[in-house]
Order: C-alpha cells, then structure tokens, then sequence
C-alpha cells in the first residue's frame, strides 16, 4: 500500500516542524534541552525500527500500522505539551 | 486485510439431513426442507431460546465465554475458513458474535433495552439461516483459542449453537448419516461384520505375500486383554490400508492379545459434532463392548475425533471407577499413568513405549526413499497434546524427518479443516482455500512423505495435494512403523 | 458548589465500591456457580496445579498467547496493562504514604509521569486501530469505543492534573485518608481533579457489567485453568444424561448369520 510512506512521511515532516520550532525558541539557554535531545532521539530510534519491522515483515496488514503511526503522533503531541508547555 | 462481505460464505452451505433420516435418528421435527426455505416449526423461536438458556446454566465455559469476550482482534484472521473466505462471519469472534447477539437481546438487560446498540441482534429466520451456513463452516478445531488472551473456544459456540439448531430440527445430512450408520451397523461407513471380516482377512493375506508370516487378528474375542479400536476408515479406505496392516503387524510382532470388536468397530465418534446425547451413545458403544468381552483396557489407533472423545469426555461420560483395570504393557511393563481412570490408551504412546525400551527391530533403510514430515491434527494437538510421541516414532522409523513452519504446525496447526463435520462434497472448495497455508508450508519443507495420524486427514489430504498438484505420498505413521517393522 | 463537592467526593465514592465489588462479586459469582460438565483444556498444557500456576502466570505476566500472533497487538495490550499497574502503584503511593517518594527516589516519580503519557498514546493506538483496521471495527460495538474514549479521557485527566493543575497532593491524601477511614471530608476544589475522580468513579461503576469484568474472568477459563489430566482423573459431570443405547443381544441377532461367519459364537479367536 502506497498510504503507509507517505503517513511516515508526513509524520517525519512533523517531526522536522517540531525540531526547527524549537530551535527558533533558542533552546540553548532552555534548561531541558538535554531532554528534549534525548527524547528526539528515542523516538527517532523507534521509529527506524518500526519502518524495518514492516519493510521486513511478512504481514500485509497496513491498517495496523496506520494506526501504530497515528498513535505515535499522538505520543510525540502529548510528550512535546507536557514536557514543554509547562 | 480484507473482509468480503459479499456473504462468501454463503456458497458453502452444508446439505440438509432428509426427512427418512430425521425419522430413523429420533431427531425433532422431522420434514422437508432446505437451507432458503427452512420450514421451522411454529414455536422455533421458544424452543430456540429455551435451549440457549438452559446451555449457558449447564456449561461455564459457554457463559464465561459470552461475557468475556473484549473484541480484540486477535483471533480474527486465525480461522482457515476466514482465510478461505474472508467473509467476516467466519471470524472466531465474529461467529461467536452471531450466538452472542441474540443473548446478548434477550437475555442481558443492556440487550433488552438498547438491543443493537449493545450488540444485541433479533432471532429471526435469517439469523437463523446464518447460524446453519456459519456454524457449519467451524470445524471445531480450536485453532482460535491458541491466540485468544482468555482461551475464548469457539467450539464451543459451536457445539452450543448445533444444540440449538438440532431442537430446532436443523442437522446436516452428511453428519446425521455417518452417525445413524455408526447407531445401526457399528461404523460410519455402514459396513457388516461380513465386510469387515473380509476386509480384515484380505489384510492378512496381503500381509502373507509381502512378509510370508501369518498375522491373525482376532475379533469379538471375549478374554483377551486389550480391546483395540481403529476408525472404520482404517480397514476399508487407503491410505489408511496400510496404516491398519501397520497395527496388526506390530501386535503379531510383539504376540499382543488384543482383539478387535464388530459391534464397536468405529473409533471415530462423529456425535461430538452433533450434541451431547449422541456422543455419549456412540461412545457407549465402546464401554459397553470393552466391558462386555471382559478386556483389561482399551487401545485405540490413529484417529483424531476418536481420541477427541476418548481422552478428553469418555472419562466424564461413561467411565466409573471400577472400569476394566489399569492399562499396563504387557510387553515393557509400562503403567500408562497418564491413562489410569479412563483405561485408552493411543498408539502411537504404546508403539513409542515400545521403542523405547526397544522391544521391535526397525530397520530404518525401509523407509530412506522417503523424506517424512508430520502435520499435526487438530484433536491430537489441541486437545490431547500428543505432539511428540509421533516424531520420535517417526525418527525411530525414519532416517529423513523435515519439520514444518510451526506457525501453522503443532499448537498453531491448520489441521485437514475437514473435522466437525465438514466433510462433504459440497465444502470441498471452501476446504481447499482454507487449507492452502498448510500446503504452502508442506511444499517449503521440501518433504515427500506426509505422515498423519488421523483418518479424516488421510482421507483428504491426498486430494488436496493432487489438487495443488504436489507429487507427495500421504500415509499413517504405523504405515512408517510397518515399514521398518522387523518381523521374525 | 458544596453539593457537587459532596456529591462527587463523599456520596459517589462509598456507592461506586459497593457497585464495584459487590458487582464483580456477582459476577464472579454467577461464572462459579455454573458447573464445567466435561475438560475442555487447550493443550498442550500442564497435568499439575504448579503447572497451571505456572502457565496462568505467564498469560498474566507477559500475555503469553498473544504471543503467538501479531506482535502490535501484544505489546499494545501488554503495555497498556503493565502502565495501568504502574498508574495504580503510583496512585496508592501518592495517595496512602506520599513521603514513600523520599526514599524510592523522584526520578521514579517523574517516570511515572511519562508513564502516564505514553499509557495514553498506548490507549489512543488501540482505539485508532479498533476505527482504522477492518476485522476489528467489524466487531465492534459502541461500548468497546465508549470504554477506550471514557479509558483516554480519564488518563489524559489525569496528566493534566498531575502536571498543570496545580492540585496539592498532599491534600488529596487526606481526603483520601479521611473516605478510608469512614469519615469523610470535602475533596479538594480543584476542578481537574474533580473531573478525573468523577469519571473513574463512572467507570469503575461501569466496569463489573462490562467486558472489563475480565479481571475476574481471565483465571477462570477452563481452557487454561484445567490439568490435562482428562484420562487420568475423573471429571465429574454434574448433569451427565443417561442415554439409551440398542443392546448387543439385538445387535447380534440381527446381523447372526454374519458373526457366526466369525467363528462360533460369534468370535474370530
């Protein structure tokens, strides 16, 4: 199914949004930055090994990764407002 | 994933039992009438509803099972006749759904007042007829509730649902003549103790060219220890045929006294696709027949419904504590433990004791030609767990054994998808889907010999594997036995 | 706002226990009193009590058989069930002997934090699957939305109120304390928190006549409860019908000349 590169596509596009807003708020003097770092990271990793587990999986149910990729927005969203907006 | 639903299904449905039949059965309402026009007695629905409420208070995994199902998913793609299909009632949870709908509105109080809301649904002719397409599309073999977090059985449903259905008087044709056969004759196959002598004495005979010794098998024999019961197919159909000269073979070979029974000359016991009563009858047969040739216990042959039965309901059903005596081998000494109250002992744990305590001489070189694989059956797999009593006999009796994929092998096998009463002439094409994982699975282990240990498998599977066009060999495992079997 | 106050923190709490046990009590109840006629377990399995204690927990543990199918599934109800036993630990803790932080240490406070975060996004996939993919949207019902919707609303209430509202803990504790020991003072007037104890009062009232009633259910499925000892062991059936079978004497006079083939009285020796 072509939706799948495209949903993580967009959700990488996000990501790239979320990292360059960021950086425009000077992060350098932002006491979380380690975190913040740390966290990009995590997510990053999770999401190499989602997108290997499903090149290489044999499943053709793409429904569910939608779902696991829509949930890890949601994640990223939920993660970037509690950590951040506090 | 995708679901037709375009009612798939629907193509399949299983044919009729006719009136005469209903009649000789005792079945209720006997009539006239097919799966579009049902021809339901008037008050069907009472009737209906009575049974399934006198199940849920009988049976707590049925009322378990109907509460605590959370719609997960896990199960849905697990049935091969979804995978044959795709018709989503022949997910597991969505055929139970079809049973859990109508307790669901007429026997909870969400149900009541909500109705589809809450996922009740009205028991309506057309419910009705989806009953008898879907719950004669499970071939209870369990395959469902190996991915089910809670163990959720189908079969369950779908023994209930039969229940209901056969009050009703709806039962399948194929399923009731095997059964009113078994009732009358002694087999499903209808044969007289004439045709099975002759089929027994050609046996012998063929066993007599091949080897030059003279196997004798004796039958009705009152006296003798053991009482050993094979299904009909064993002595009237092939592959099975050699499986059956297999046995008799080895018990000459270890001078076992055993004796074999016209009067319960059928392992197999199809009433469990039916309801209760009828599987008690069929299995009272052979209770009443070990009791009455005064045998110490009972030795049953490759056979999966047969096995269904004896290990896991003869001991509830018709077993009391002083039945016949604990089966101990006479030829190793072995206390078949595992079988203290029900005294039925399976072949292939007989014949692997045996092995191992190496009393018969195998010469494996009989059987390099082949390279055997082993398909798990439904029955013995899920629901007694003999998984390796029949590999290490194969790997005694062969030099070449090839696993398959264990994702559809072992606890997770698609077994023949011919069980439960399926076996007709009509579902052959839904089987043929359906079975297709496992013949995939069966063509990547580069095998040439599919060893099986139950005689609806063997009956099937060479079709199958002509259909998919597999130049593989289908054969019991004493077939192998008798093979390499050194006889003196 | 007394009287919601009251309501929702004094009235509602002692009503959703009783509902809550005496619901799952009744449940469990009706599930025991119904006999299991015949072993109906799914081997392979154990053929001793230890054995199926042992089988039992590692279903609880790691969910054994969602094991054997699709791994998003598992480690979506896996998770979902290991942060809901953090969510409760964290909940006693807070709520019983907040000092216990102290001594465990506030980084693992802060982990339970994102504990909480990621059990919503954790809640979110699995109701994002039950919408997006086929077979499970198919099967559901508006109450398996509703439970997951009610689950996510609840956790994401509860974030809040940890992280933004502004609620003094300590302040629960004592109320808490004070509903425990049967005398019982106003909640707190944070309107987070309010939000949060109310719906976890309408689920926990929810729960016993659901199919969350699985709490008590899961353990027991004859399926995975019983010793494969079914030829070993009589199981007794309670209702077991008597039958009526042909007898051999009319058996054998029906097909006499073909036994007599056998041999003299019918047997082949």
């Amino acid at each position: 199914m072509n939706r799948l590169p495209i949903g993580f596509g967009l959700l990488l596009a996000f990501q790239a949004f979320l990292v360059v807003a960021l950086w425009a708020v000077d992060p350098v003097q932002y006491t979380g930055q380690r975190l913040f770092g740390s966290i990009l990271a995590a997510q990053l990793v999770i999401i190499a090994i989602f997108l290997h587990l499903y090149l290489s999986g044999s499943e053709d149910y793409d429904q569910e990764w939608v779902a696991v990729g829509l949930a890890f927005i949601v994640l990223i969203c939920l993660l970037a407002y509690f950590v951040f907006a506090g | 994933m995708k679901l037709d639903r375009t009612a798939a299904a629907q193509k399949y449905v299983i044919h009729p039992t006719r009136k005469k039949d209903m009649e000789t059965m005792h079945l209720p309402f006997p009539r006239d009438w097919t799966p579009t026009n049902l021809n339901l007695p008037p008050n069907w629905k009472e009737i209906a509803l009575a049974k399934l409420n006198e199940l849920r208070g009988k049976y707590r995994e049925l009322q378990l099972f109907l509460d605590i199902c959370v719609a997960c998913g896990a199960c849905e793609d697990k049935c091969p006749f979804f995978i044959a299909t795709n018709d989503p009632h022949n997910m597991p949870v969505a055929r139970q759904e079809l049973l859990r709908s109508v307790y669901r509105r007429y026997f909870t109080t969400a149900g009541k007042i909500f109705r589809g809301f809450a996922g009740g649904r009205e028991l309506d002719e057309n419910l009705i007829h989806q009953w008898y397409t879907y719950f004669y599309q499970c071939s209870q073999c369990r395959r469902c509730a190996v991915f089910c977090p809670y163990g959720i059985d189908t079969a369950v449903f779908t023994m209930a649902a039969r229940e209901i259905l056969t009050a009703i008087g709806l039962t399948p044709r194929s399923l009731t003549e095997s059964i009113a056969k078994c009732e009358v004759v002694g087999n499903h196959m209808g044969m007289q103790p004439a045709a099975m002598l002759n089929s027994i004495s050609f046996a012998e005979q063929e066993i007599k060219e091949e080897t030059g010794v003279d196997v004798h098998v004796p039958i009705n024999k009152k006296g003798a220890e053991i009482l050993f019961i094979a299904p009909s197919a064993d002595y009237f159909g092939e592959p099975h045929w050699f499986t059956f000269k297999g046995y008799i073979k080895l018990f000459h070979q270890i001078g076992l006294d055993y004796t074999m029974s016209t009067y319960a000359s059928e392992g197999g016991n199809f009433g469990t696709w039916l309801n209760y009563e009828h599987m008690k009858k069929l299995n009272q047969k052979i209770t009443t027949e070990a009791k009455r040739l005064g045998v110490k216990w009972i030795l049953g042959g490759e056979c999966g419904h047969m096995w269904r039965v004896l290990h896991g309901y003869m001991g509830t059903m018709n077993v009391n504590s002083n039945f016949l005596d604990e089966p101990i081998s006479p030829i190793t000494g072995t206390h078949f433990r595992i079988a203290e109250h029900s005294k039925a002992v399976h072949i292939c744990e007989f014949t692997a004791d045996l092995i191992r305590h190496q009393k018969i001489r195998l010469d494996t070189t009989k059987n390099k030609q082949y390279t055997v694989t082993f398909s798990d059956s439904c029955n013995p797999a899920r629901f007694m767990g003999l998984i390796e009593e029949p590999r290490y006999i194969i790997r005694n009796v062969c030099p070449t054994y090839v696993e398959l994929d264990p994702s559809v092998n072992r606890e997770r096998t698609i077994c023949c998808t011919a069980g439960g009463g399926l076996l007709a002439d009509e579902t052959l094409e839904l089987r043929l889907r359906a079975i297709k994982p496992k013949i995939d699975a069966i063509r990547q282990s580069g095998a040439n010999f599919l060893a099986l240990i139950c005689a609806i498998d063997k009956a099937v599977y060479p079709e199958y594997l002509k259909h998919y066009q597999l130049p593989i060999q289908v054969g019991g495992v004493h077939e192998l036995v008798s093979n390499a079997l050194v006889m003196t | 706002m007394d009287f919601l106050l009251f309501l929702i923190g004094i009235l509602l709490p002692y009503v959703t226990v009783i509902i809550f046990l005496g619901g799952l009590t009744f449940r469990a109840a009706r599930w025991w009193s119904i006999p299991v006629p015949t072993k109906v377990m799914l081997t392979p399995a154990p053929t001793t009590w230890p054995g199926v204690f042992e089988r039992l927990t590692l279903e609880f543990v790691a969910f054994r058989s969602l094991t054997k199918g699709g791994w998003k599934l598992w480690l979506g109800a896996w998770l979902f069930h290991i942060l809901l036993g953090v969510t409760l630990l964290t909940h006693l803790i807070n709520f019983f002997d907040y000092g216990l932080w102290n001594q465990i240490g506030y980084g693992w406070y802060e982990g339970a934090g994102y504990a909480g975060i990621i059990f919503a996004a954790v809640v979110a996939f699995l109701f994002l699957r039950r919408v997006v993919h086929p077979g499970v949207r198919y099967i559901s019902k508006a109450s398996d939305y509703g439970l997951l919707l009610l689950l996510l609303s609840l956790i994401l209430l509860g974030d809040y109120t940890r992280s933004f509202s502004g609620v003094d803990v300590s302040a629960v504790s004592q109320y808490l304390n004070g509903l425990l020991t049967l005398h019982p003072t106003l909640p707190p007037d944070n309107p987070a928190f309010l939000l949060h104890l109310l719906l976890a009062q309408v689920f926990l009232m929810y729960l016993p006549f659901s199919k969350v009633a699985h709490l008590v259910g899961w353990i027991m499925a004859p399926t995975r409860n019983q010793r494969n000892d079914a030829r070993a062991r009589w199981h007794r059936n309670p209702w077991n019908p008597v039958v009526e079978l042909e007898p051999y004497a009319s058996y054998a006079a029906r097909y006499q000349r073909e036994l007599e083939e056998l041999g003299p009285g019918g047997e082949r020796q």
